[in-house]
């Protein structure tokens, strides 16, 4: 069969690899594994078919916009994708978001007359804000507990974390010795993703754990503020389990909570 | 009553429940169908097996089953009926003041029953609304931000016209305003979720008398309802759906309990079942036998006594409804030694 140059056939694994990539911003967890993905088809000529369902036909519209925004961007750069055609199931706008989405307009011309002053990229920025003090509250709470002093966790540099992959654990660096913490190395990645997302000083000397715009944190208050990620954890995470539960449910989905 | 093993009354009121009619009869669109699924796989998703009703039974209940399942089987003293109108999914409502009257006339001592008010009705509303706090001596009302009407998809608790209906609420002696903040409508803006125009009437009514209990506690924005209760001492948290979670997922029960007693405390959270999303013998049962795991007491310096339980159980919601309460069920009066 001859192909043309660009006509590249589109991999059902790589597409899944970037729906896995997107979040629901109020959980702060990948779509795919809260069971939010129905189906992935791949038509000819390079046009993907995506099925979206969510755990209530109520499901916050907003959200769900930006959910469905979401897997129509990340889907359209896998190689070889021309076309992408996201459909919401089962949802009190399926018809209105996803004709919408597909048709690549904004939140307020999807939602035209009823969305009053909504700004999705602030809601956006909203939930970023929280995922970066939930998953702060993570590693910090880790490493309190791993032993290091709040003097220490506060004094933490970007360049003090020498490694964070798996197969070494977390490697950081702590008053001039190199420590490795069994069992940190998800939680640093996922903060540091989620740090990144907020645009903070990138630069190796940059304070590793700050307020959400970089201001950095005296020892004697970090429990303090370290309550502030709880609460947005136990929120989130709380939220979580209610949403794959009402999931499991309403599809009849037999994955055990 | 509830009654422990070593022979302890317990006063129970059901901050919560509901008579509604969800039959398809009563339906007007495909909204309501969409409601009474996502209600019904809420009561499905939480409840122990052995609790879950056949869809049709849960779209319409009897009186002699809601009697039985809060008074007879479920240690229920007092209810509170908590209506929701929704008119524009239900022909005749989803669960007026109307319909709950007839079972608060039948059984006045068994019922406190609240009404509701929206600011969108403006001055007709606001007429409707002391009529019916006359005729039925309403000391409370059930707020719905959420509710669509017409092209409106909810309204702020700080919009211009619901600060005359807080000051007709103070007029009239109603004093307890209970705000759904949680599922089942996701409103469209984000606002309307956000509990931080409750933060501005509790502020502002404080000093009138008037007291603010966010239903479901704010969730899913637990955490600016912790924070925004923990400072204004006349915001309460009614725990319907959050208690359900002590059946399906006790751990997570545990942790959002614990925030609610560390920044509210026992004096400022009432128990309800939302029936008939749960139902009460189920949830109180697991409530009196729940104790914290102890990682998260690890975490969180906080305690649950049985003067604890009591409290959240009723005595809470008997202080604020003035409601009687058995001598025996009541706090415990130190005795001079």
């Amino acid at each position: 069969m001859i192909q043309t140059a660009e006509a590249v056939a589109v991999s059902q694994q790589a597409v899944l690899a970037a729906l896995g990539t997107v979040s629901d911003p109020e959980l702060d967890e990948s779509l795919v594994e809260l069971g939010f993905l129905d189906s992935v088809r791949i038509e000819d000529e390079g046009c993907v078919e995506v099925v979206l369902r969510l755990p209530t036909f109520w499901c916050a519209p907003n959200f769900a916009y930006l959910m469905v925004f979401d897997a129509r961007e990340v889907t359209l750069r896998v190689p070889g994708v021309r076309q992408v055609r996201v459909v919401l199931k089962d949802h009190m706008y399926s018809d209105e978001i996803s004709t919408g989405i597909s048709a690549g307009l904004p939140f307020d011309e999807v939602f035209a007359g009823q969305a009053e002053g909504e700004d999705v990229g602030e809601l956006r920025a909203l939930f970023h804000g929280k995922a970066f003090g939930m998953r702060q509250e993570q590693l910090a709470r880790f490493l309190l507990d791993a032993g290091l002093t709040a003097d220490e966790v506060v004094a933490l540099r970007l360049e003090d974390v020498l490694d964070t992959s798996n197969a070494t654990g977390l490697r950081l660096q702590i008053g001039g010795q190199a420590r490795r913490l069994r069992g940190g190395a998800p939680l640093a990645r996922t903060y540091l993703e989620r740090r990144r997302r907020l645009g903070l000083d990138e630069h190796g000397g940059s304070r590793l754990i700050t307020d959400p715009h970089g201001q950095t944190i005296a020892a004697q208050e970090l429990s303090e503020y370290l309550q502030c990620g709880r609460r947005q954890r136990i929120s989130m995470t709380f939220n979580a389990v209610m949403c794959k539960g009402l999931l499991e449910t309403r599809y009849d989905l037999h994955g055990g909570r | 009553m509830y009654r422990t093993a070593d022979g302890e009354e317990i006063f129970i009121v059901d901050g919560h429940v509901h008579f509604w009619d969800g039959s398809p009869a009563n339906q007007r669109n495909r909204y309501a169908e969409g409601w009474v699924e996502c209600f019904y796989n809420y009561h499905k998703n939480l409840s122990p097996a052995e609790y879950v009703w056949p869809l049709e039974q849960y779209q319409k209940y009897s009186e002699s089953q809601m009697m039985r399942d809060l008074f007879d089987d479920g240690y229920v003293d007092v209810a509170i009926f908590q209506p929701t109108y929704l008119r524009d999914f239900f022909t005749n409502g989803w669960n007026t003041t109307e319909q709950d009257a007839v079972l608060k006339a039948k059984y006045p001592d068994k019922f406190i029953l609240n009404s509701a008010w929206d600011p969108r009705d403006e001055d007709a509303g606001l007429a409707e609304f002391e009529d019916k706090v006359k005729r039925y001596n309403i000391k409370g009302v059930k707020l719905y931000t959420a509710e669509w009407k017409g092209d409106s998809r909810g309204y702020k608790l700080s919009d211009p016209w619901a600060r005359k209906y807080f000051d007709k609420c103070v007029d009239l002696g109603v004093t307890n305003i209970h705000i759904h903040k949680g599922p089942t409508i996701w409103p469209f803006n984000k606002d309307a979720f956000d509990v931080g125009d409750v933060d501005d009437c509790a502020t502002m009514y404080r000093d009138a008398g008037l007291n603010f209990i966010v239903e479901h506690c704010g969730l899913p924005r637990v955490e600016d309802f912790c924070w925004i209760a923990a400072q204004e001492p006349n915001v309460y948290g009614g725990l319907a759906v959050v208690m359900p979670f002590i059946h399906a997922s006790p751990h997570y029960f545990a942790e959002v309990m614990a925030e609610m007693l560390w920044w509210l405390g026992a004096d400022r959270l009432l128990f309800s079942s939302d029936y008939a999303l749960w139902s009460p013998k189920w949830i109180i049962d697991k409530f009196m036998a729940f104790e914290f795991p102890q990682d998260i007491l690890d975490k969180r310096a906080v305690s649950l006594t049985l003067e604890d339980k009591k409290k959240i159980l009723g005595l809470n919601a008997a202080k604020l409804y003035d409601l009687e309460v058995p001598v025996k069920a009541g706090f415990q009066v130190a005795v001079p030694a």
